[in-house]
């Protein structure tokens, strides 16, 4: 007899979205509702940009605020589309931006283990 | 619960009242009556809460009556010999925790050293408990850089999300897309929203778009198709002096066309706010800053309460006052 294999839909994640502006060079708290990992997506919106990020976990939203583990979640001198995977995330991330030229958008989405 | 102030701006008034700009006044202006020697006027709040606090201006005014759930509570006096601004005229503790109406009406008496019955009113402070109708388990805020909360000090407390989530003990979460238009808005509902699995969305709409009208209704169009159970509430942008007033009129009219096209209940963010210039400060620019949002929270409350509890604004519309 042939086996079934069912695939259960799995929900989307909660994904969440931070234009940064010269005036608003850090996000809000970003939870992540306990997923241990989660993608990147920093995106150019126009010619010419670059960006610096620090991604920052806290267990609360309310913080304080450390910089997450490993080398990627600091980024210097992004002048185009990047993605990268974060692992052992806190609950809670916050992204600050030292450095932005132009127009970029930055996603946080969580990944199903 | 938290104490949370609303502004006199974002109350209902019946009768007549007009917005009087007022530097020592909470952001700027408070609301007064006329002089007549009659119970013609009134201001009201409703919501879920367990104790109130009024606060005015004292100086030559009349009597005002303090009525909860429609039953006279007491008397205060807002004479003073001189004027004083921000005085806590009256404090009701002990009400049961839940749904009340506060009222501050209009005698039409004084007493015998004032010259005028007028009453004014600058805030309330009220100690919010859950509203047990409103049965929401998830609420997601989306716009733009007025709901990130670009000119927020005290990000992200002062958020009007944040502001709400203590208001209605409901968790709220918060997606503003600095600059974004309505389209891009509506191009991450999908992925921001919807996973969430809303019962409301409140949307703040129209800053970034010179023309909201047909994005708006793609982007209500968009709510539906992915989240048809979700119940929704848009607002318009709040008053501003960054852009013309014919330009802030035209975001303004068309989210609420857009609205009432669509039949989704919108908040006149822009006719509540204006004229206060005090909301956009220090930055001066689109954003309100925290007190502002404390305006746009109340806003989206007293609309959640009017649809949850089932209970009409005045019809009467109200004067008011430019400045």
């Amino acid at each position: 007899m042939m086996r079934q294999f069912c695939c259960h839909p799995v929900a989307p994640p909660p994904a969440h979205i931070y234009l940064p502006t010269p005036g608003t060079r850090r996000s809000n708290p970003m939870d992540m509702h306990g997923y241990s990992r989660c993608r990147i997506y920093v995106l150019r919106s126009t010619e010419n940009a670059s960006i610096d990020l620090v991604i920052k976990g806290a267990p609360n939203e309310y913080g304080p605020y450390l910089q997450e583990l490993g080398e990627q979640a600091s980024q210097c001198d992004v002048t185009s589309d990047l993605s990268f995977v974060l692992r052992d995330i806190s609950r809670y991330l916050v992204i600050e931006i030292p450095r932005l030229t132009g127009s970029w958008t930055i996603w946080a989405v969580p990944i199903h283990a | 619960m938290p104490e949370m102030k609303i502004e006199n701006i974002a109350m209902d008034y019946e009768g007549e009242w007009n917005a009087v700009p007022c530097v020592d006044a909470s952001l700027g202006s408070r609301h007064e009556t006329n002089d007549a020697a009659v119970d013609d006027a009134a201001a009201r709040w409703s919501g879920a809460f367990r104790s109130a606090k009024v606060y005015a201006s004292t100086g030559d005014y009349g009597l005002a009556e303090i009525w909860v759930d429609g039953k006279r509570l007491q008397e205060i006096d807002l004479y003073s010999p001189s004027d004083r601004h921000g005085i806590l005229v009256c404090s009701i503790d002990h009400l049961e925790a839940g749904f009340h109406t506060l009222e501050i009406r209009k005698s039409g008496r004084r007493n015998k050293r004032s010259s005028s019955c007028r009453l004014n009113l600058d805030y309330l402070e009220l100690d919010f408990v859950k509203p047990l109708k409103v049965s929401y388990h998830q609420i997601v805020c989306v716009g733009d850089s007025i709901t990130f909360g670009a000119n927020v000090e005290d990000r992200p407390l002062g958020l009007y999300g944040r502001r709400l989530q203590g208001m209605l003990a409901v968790p709220v979460s918060v997606h503003g897309l600095s600059g974004a238009s309505i389209r891009t808005v509506t191009s991450v509902l999908d992925a921001v929203a919807a996973p969430r699995k809303p019962e409301l969305i409140l949307w703040l709409a129209g800053m970034n778009d010179e023309s909201p009208y047909s994005p708006m209704v793609q982007g209500i169009d968009r709510i539906r198709e992915l989240m048809p159970e979700a119940e929704l509430i848009v607002s318009n942008i709040p008053y501003n002096t960054f852009y013309s007033v014919e330009q802030n009129q035209r975001k303004a009219d068309e989210v609420m066309q857009a609205c009432r096209k669509t039949s989704v209940p919108c908040i006149d963010l822009y006719g509540l706010t204006h004229g206060n210039v005090r909301l956009h400060l220090p930055e001066n620019t689109v954003h309100p800053n925290s007190e502002g949002h404390g305006v746009i929270a109340s806003a989206f409350y007293r609309e959640i309460m009017r649809r949850t509890y089932s209970f009409e604004p005045p019809v009467a519309p109200l004067p008011r006052s430019g400045r």
